[in-house]
């Protein structure tokens, strides 16, 4: 096994709760609940599933998903204590962190995705699956990136991905077109106004939509990922914490 | 020396703070925390064989031994291991291995599969080696149990094996004998002295410190920070020339060989207790070479004359005092 | 020269020796560890990066104060067209500030003790179950209570200042005193229970935090799209949305009754079935609490 595959394993391994499988299932039971609400609504299927879309899939389900997830793969492991394991080896630093990246990411996909789907399923509105669905795998590869950059350089790791996404990202980022543009919970939102089907509504001014989003989400992974092999470049491990 | 003696290390003839072939070397070392310094312009080397590392609490070992491997940063001064920047070559890191002192291991994980994960992280092509390092450590029954589930002795010998996994040049053990019992304490001094025979630079901390003297000749001892004395711990004593040595000393006549031990220059006090005599003195070499002499002319016998501080345990206590 | 010189000695430093003064009995824990966890939680006395998030929220919080005395200030001559100056009433209200400090705090104070398995240790301390809920809530009411008053001090002194008479102002206003202190008082104690009971049951603070959010935020996008669909914008539904129930029973003590422009507006005894689900919540919570630390390593 080479080790870029031994990282993922073992990312893999720590994260995915053996006990705990219901955890996974929590997301789509969510997602079920979200898509369930677009009768609320008198409006046509499709304008009113992309509205529970906003609110409730965008705006909550795949940031919380990702919050968590994006932690455990790197930030719980150096608070901890474990992370020397796999900082002592010859692997080069960008390899581990892709390979705890690719390891979250795989995760929030196996999670997110599917709840996504079956939200638009039962939404009845499937048209909106494939943008949605696109929209999702962009969006949390950004933001698993981004929680494993804040995991490197916080051990307050919890306090500030909570304030970057409801602070940062949901307070300034709907005044502010600046920041939402750097933002995943933004761009993947404009990924799936771009995209599916009647979301005209979720366009907004100044915001990249559609593939110039998925773009843009890609270059903040990339980004920030670089930042993050940076960082822990120069660890400073001392005992365990948190 | 005896045949279950330490392990030889090739001492250079100057500095016994700086190890001859030196493969870890650190120069002007300071680490601090905030307002708190952990090393303070430490310079010492090792090189191939046992070295203890020693110091109470608190005086830096741990911080000494993660900037070793890389861990932690120095704030000045440098570090390097064969050569290299431990934090800048990702390639020193293959011959380079830590057991650190807290008890953190990745609970999700067997511990055939944590072994098997630094294994697979270093490159190990050696499919039985594994195996070999779990049944080194005596783990061969309960490799295929979680690892959270382990017992405190249990994690360290699960984190000995996968540090020895990767065939490492210089292996760095912070205090590998906690939580270990007195079997398994004897197998790993044993592996240690093994490993340090072969040629690797093992560098152990330990509290235990009659089991360290007998695994490693060079000791290097921190306080606060700094190096406080290096080298054989014998000969560090000697170096403590201000500090008298004691001997014991028993024989049928104590009060008139007392009296004339007293007559001895190199003698700084006798104490005398029914039947054996505690003499204290900074030239104990003299004294040991006028005992027998100071004997036959009270026609006594010596029935035992032994040195009573010659420990590596008193010789910390002196130094730490 | 023996004697009376050699008879007289004394030990200045006997080292370790165990307590033998007064104790403080159980009210005495209950108040460390309440007055521990405030200081942990604010980072009083610990460095400046743990003090950063819970003054920046204020300071977030305190913004709408400033604004509203300053623009009544630079207006008091020319009344103000377009600006609607923020009521007393409004201003005890749910920010995401808010709800992030609370997000915070409560796992902040509660989570760590748990995962370092120090709750055996408190336990060992002449301590019952619920003297450590009553601690723990107790320090977190506190807070989110002075983070919810402060603000209101600014906004009220401001005003005071910048009306043409202080003392006219604080006659015509007097209500204002006992109102804002009961409001905030009903919501702090609201949010830090639940807080405190959603990081109870986990030992990781981000598991905790997230959880906390998740719990406000889902039913009110829940509720709030149900009920936009309905004919007056108005349900009982509107008593499950669980982030703004204690704004009902707020509105109820300014007002004397249930705001008409507010989801439970047009419903009867909408203010009765608000308190009925309050005490609920809380009844719940700290039933559910109790439980949790019945035992101390739970």
């Amino acid at each position: 096994m080479t080790a870029a595959t031994a990282v993922l394993g073992y990312t893999l391994r720590v994260c995915l709760p053996a006990r705990r499988w219901w955890t996974l299932v929590l997301p789509w039971v969510a997602a079920v609940l979200f898509g369930l609400l677009s009768f609320a609504s008198d409006e046509p299927r499709q304008e009113a599933f992309a509205v529970t879309a906003d609110h409730g899939l965008f705006s909550l389900l795949i940031p919380i998903g990702c919050l968590v997830v994006g932690d455990a793969v790197l930030g719980a492991e150096m608070r901890s204590g474990t992370f020397h394991f796999t900082w002592l080896s010859p692997v080069p630093i960008r390899t581990i962190v892709l390979g705890r990246w690719l390891g979250g990411w795989l995760i929030s996909l196996v999670a997110l995705v599917p709840a996504v789907a079956l939200s638009a399923v039962v939404a009845r509105s499937a048209a909106a699956i494939p943008a949605l669905s696109l929209a999702t795998a962009a969006g949390s590869a950004a933001y698993i990136g981004l929680f494993v950059l804040i995991g490197c350089v916080t051990r307050r790791a919890a306090v500030w991905s909570l304030a970057v996404v409801f602070l940062v990202e949901r307070l300034l980022g709907s005044a502010l077109s600046g920041v939402a543009q750097l933002s995943p919970m933004w761009e993947s939102r404009a990924v799936y106004a771009g995209l599916g089907p009647d979301a005209e509504e979720l366009l907004r001014d100044g915001v990249p939509d559609g593939w110039a989003a998925v773009v843009r989400l890609t270059i903040i992974t990339v980004v920030v990922l670089a930042l993050a092999s940076w960082r822990l470049r120069h660890p400073r491990l001392a005992a365990a914490s948190d | 020396m005896s045949t279950d003696g330490p392990v030889v290390t090739a001492l250079s003839t100057g500095d016994p703070a700086f190890a001859a072939e030196a493969t870890v070397e650190v120069r002007d070392l300071s680490v601090w925390f905030g307002p708190k310094v952990a090393l303070s312009e430490l310079s010492c080397s090792f090189g191939p064989g046992v070295t203890g590392l020693l110091g109470p609490n608190g005086a830096g070992k741990t911080t000494l031994m993660r900037a070793m491997t890389g861990l932690l940063g120095p704030k000045s001064g440098r570090v390097r291991v064969l050569g290299r920047d431990p934090r800048a070559s990702r390639e020193v890191q293959r011959s380079l291995a830590l057991v650190p002192e807290d008890e953190a291991v990745p609970a999700g994980l067997t511990a055939r599969q944590l072994v098997r994960y630094v294994a697979d992280l270093h490159g190990v092509v050696d499919r039985t080696a594994v195996e070999r390092c779990l049944d080194e450590v005596d783990l061969t029954d309960v490799a295929d149990r979680k690892v959270g589930g382990f017992s405190k002795g249990m994690r360290q010998r699960v984190k000995v094996a996968a540090a020895l996994v990767p065939d490492p040049t210089v292996l760095v053990l912070d205090e590998p004998l906690n939580g270990a019992d007195p079997v398994q304490r004897a197998h790993l001094i044993a592996l240690f002295r093994r490993l340090g025979a072969e040629g690797r630079t093992v560098i152990v901390s330990s509290h235990v410190l009659h089991e360290v003297e007998r695994l490693a000749q060079r000791q290097i001892v921190l306080l606060q920070g700094r190096l406080a004395a290096a080298g054989g711990h014998r000969a560090i004593r000697d170096a403590m020339a201000d500090r008298p040595r004691r001997m014991l000393v028993r024989t049928p006549a104590a009060r008139q060989l007392a009296a004339s031990l007293l007559g001895l220059e190199a003698v700084s006090g006798v104490t005398v207790d029914d039947g054996s005599i505690v003499v204290s003195s900074s030239r104990a070499g003299e004294v040991a070479t006028a005992l027998p002499r100071l004997a036959r002319d009270l026609d006594t016998r010596l029935e035992e004359v032994r040195p009573l501080d010659d420990s590596l345990e008193s010789l910390f206590r002196e130094l730490v005092r | 020269m023996s004697g009376a010189v050699g008879a007289v000695g004394a030990v200045y430093d006997r080292g370790y020796r165990p307590y033998d003064g007064p104790r403080r009995g159980r009210g005495g824990t209950v108040a460390a560890l309440f007055v521990a966890s405030i200081r942990r939680a604010l980072g009083i006395r610990r460095s400046w990066r743990q003090k950063v998030f819970p003054w920046v929220l204020l300071a977030i919080v305190t913004v709408p104060a400033v604004v509203n005395v300053g623009i009544g200030y630079v207006t008091r001559d020319t009344p103000a067209e377009g600006f609607s100056f923020i009521t007393y009433r409004e201003y005890v209200g749910v920010s995401s500030a808010l709800l992030l400090f609370v997000a915070l705090t409560a796992p902040d104070v509660v989570c760590p003790d748990r995962r370092h398995r120090v709750l055996s240790l408190i336990f060992a301390r002449p301590l019952v179950g619920h003297d450590y809920v009553l601690a723990k809530v107790g320090a977190v009411t506190t807070i989110v209570f002075g983070f919810s008053i402060l603000p209101q001090v600014v906004l009220f002194v401001g005003q005071m200042l910048v009306s043409d008479g202080a003392l006219d102002y604080l006659r015509d206003n007097a209500e204002v005193l006992w109102q804002v202190p009961v409001a905030a008082g009903l919501l702090a104690v609201y949010y830090a229970t639940i807080g405190v009971v959603v990081a109870s049951l986990t030992s990781r603070r981000i598991v905790a935090g997230v959880a906390l959010l998740a719990l406000a935020l889902v039913p009110s996008v829940v509720t709030g799209a149900v009920i936009a669909n309905d004919a007056d914008e108005s349900s009982p539904v509107a008593v499950l949305d669980l982030l703004s129930l204690p704004l009902h029973l707020r509105d109820v003590v300014f007002l004397g009754h249930v705001d008409p422009d507010s989801p439970l507006g047009g419903v009867s005894a909408g203010g009765l079935m608000a308190a009925g689900m309050y005490t609920l919540v809380l009844v719940a919570a700290v039933a559910i609490l109790l439980l949790r630390y019945r035992e101390p390593d739970a």
